[in-house]
């Protein structure tokens, strides 16, 4: 499928992406390899994520319970049945996609700020079930003794090893969500985005192709989300909260919406940010929690929609197309309102 | 033997709360005609469109496709019956190249991405192979709707129903538009025209229904349209 839907110009980025990762463990030191890690592991969601706000222009505000619920099934199999990740990955990535097609049919057949208070609603619906549903989840306390994902071990740094498999799926991840954005399911998921009367009226089911993307969009999350719970060993309800939604939709929305690079660029950006602010802002402003992140993140938000609309991913195309471009004419007005 | 009707609407009514759009009306479209819907502002004539391709669900009877009752479907249900249509309000898909709107509708149907000669013929139809490269919402406003007409036209229907084609169209535009629409009804597609255009409504239709605060008041020749009383005292007035 990808062969010959996937630009040239993003399987040149991609093996770009590949190369730097590669050679990442020998320059960086295990902070910074564990933050690309997340930044990894966030940007698989957003990506997803782009896919059905971006190109569906659909809204979700509970994204981070398809991840929880990836991380969850992924974690609760293999620890309580004993299965391998490998397995327990696809198993839970599968019921992820099932659930969010059972949850998005009724869902999805609201709009604009209804979608969004519904995706919300399931969201905190999800927290609380993770909280209260004790002998299943343990509760607030959470549960450890998650296995860690098996694959040979190249360097004796832990973070290095996790580096290239978590990047290994997410450039996986990304060429197939290029590929599928610049197929013909792409050109349908974009139309119906931009009209979804007239999508209607080619003779697209928009509601079923909104719930595929629905589901889709889930799929990388719960990916991520499995990801996460092989890496970090220890699960607990607190970082699938709605706050962690509404970063997920930061990235997207400061990477790029209606981008796939706009996922991976929002991710990187916002946690290497984040931790940024973490190093930085103690000793400006004492006692500072987190929650000032947040502030800061607003004003990235409001700078970029306002000066970058389309989000920072696509500075680079702008680039690449100022320096290839050749000096045009300007166009009279009048011949444009002749044309008209 | 009558021409074939492709498509019906039997006693419809749409009422939107205490309103009356659309009161008791049928209307038939018969194959391989140009059916002209006219009437003044409020008339309900794109109600009537939006019932026709089940955008809006009439609040009494009924609305067939070649017989087969359409209430309750969804819009692309009739689109795949062989029913598309316009709007007056575009409807394109924006930020899709004029190509690739074209494309949708070729693919929608089934039709590979190999059909690129389906496209390429789509678009020097309608004069905008030109375009082809160009998003959609870049165009001027004459060029966005014949992007729109194309579309329209790649689904090969067998009904097209067009909601003021000729609006924001140059006088040259307007002359394409009428040679296109009696092209299209000589390949065998039946079209319902909603057209403020009188000239150019009266100039290509085979049939005129007149529509007057919901109620169908006329179906006539083209040529009786201007004499017929009803029609002066509702729409076109007395000098």
């Amino acid at each position: 499928m990808i062969r010959g839907v996937l630009p040239r110009r993003d399987a040149v980025a991609l093996a770009a992406v590949a190369a730097l990762i590669a050679v990442a463990p020998f320059a960086l030191s295990g902070y910074y390899l564990g933050v690309l890690v997340t930044a990894g592991l966030y940007g698989i969601a957003a990506v997803g994520l782009c896919l059905f706000v971006g190109y569906a222009k659909q809204i979700s505000l509970g994204h981070a319970a398809f991840y929880g619920l990836g991380a969850y099934a992924s974690g609760l199999l293999a620890t309580r049945l004993g299965l391998s990740p490998w397995l327990t990955l696809p198993v839970a990535v599968a019921l992820v996609v099932l659930a969010a097609a059972a949850v998005g049919y009724p869902v999805l057949r609201l709009e604009g700020n209804y979608l969004a208070m519904a995706t919300l609603a399931l969201g905190i619906m999800f927290s609380v079930v993770l909280r209260e549903w004790i002998p299943v989840t343990a509760g607030p306390s959470g549960f450890s003794g998650i296995p860690e994902l098996p694959f040979p071990r190249v360097f004796a740094k832990g973070e290095a090893n996790t580096l290239w498999l978590v990047w290994a799926f997410v450039i996986a991840l990304a060429a197939l969500a290029l590929a599928f954005v610049n197929s013909r399911w792409g050109r349908a998921l974009r139309a119906i985005g931009d009209s979804e009367l007239a999508a209607e009226l080619v003779g697209l089911d928009t509601a079923r192709w909104k719930v595929g993307i629905f589901a889709l969009s889930a799929g990388y999350a719960a990916v991520a989300g499995a990801l996460y719970a092989h890496y970090v060993t220890f699960l607990s309800p607190e970082p699938f909260g709605f706050m962690f939604s509404l970063e997920l939709l930061v990235m997207a929305v400061v990477g790029g919406l209606a981008s796939v690079w706009g996922g991976i660029t929002g991710a990187v950006v916002i946690v290497a940010l984040t931790e940024l602010l973490r190093r930085a802002l103690p000793p400006w402003l004492p006692g500072s929690s987190g929650e000032l992140e947040l502030v800061v993140f607003g004003v990235i938000l409001i700078v970029v929609l306002l000066l970058r609309p389309s989000g920072l991913a696509s500075l680079g195309a702008w680039v690449i197309e100022r320096r290839g471009r050749e000096p045009i004419a300007v166009e009279a007005p009048e011949a444009g309102a002749r044309a008209g | 033997m009558p021409a074939e009707t492709l498509l019906e609407t039997r006693g419809v009514w749409r009422e939107f709360g205490g309103v009356v759009a659309l009161r008791d009306v049928d209307v038939a479209l018969r194959a391989g005609e140009i059916l002209a819907l006219i009437g003044p502002n409020g008339a309900g004539k794109t109600t009537l469109l939006n019932v026709f391709s089940c955008v809006l669900a009439p609040t009494r009877g009924g609305v067939y496709v070649r017989g087969v009752r359409m209430n309750g479907r969804s819009p692309h249900a009739v689109a795949r019956a062989g029913v598309t249509r316009t709007f007056q309000n575009l409807q394109l898909f924006g930020s899709l190249t004029v190509e690739e709107n074209v494309r949708v509708a070729l693919e929608a149907r089934g039709r590979g991405a190999a059909d690129r000669s389906g496209v390429e013929r789509c678009l020097a139809r309608l004069g905008i192979a030109d375009r082809a490269a160009d998003r959609a919402d870049e165009l001027p406003f004459g060029q966005r709707r014949l992007v729109e007409l194309a579309r329209a036209l790649a689904l090969e229907p067998t009904a097209l129903l067009l909601d003021e084609p000729a609006a924001g169209l140059s006088l040259l535009e307007r002359v394409a538009l009428r040679h296109l629409l009696l092209r299209v009804r000589s390949d065998g597609v039946a079209v319902l025209l909603v057209e403020h255009d009188l000239d150019l409504a009266l100039g290509v239709a085979d049939r005129v229904v007149v529509l007057d605060q919901g109620v169908k008041i006329a179906d006539l020749k083209p040529e009786e349209v201007r004499r017929d009383e009803r029609v002066v005292a509702a729409y076109l007035g007395t000098e």
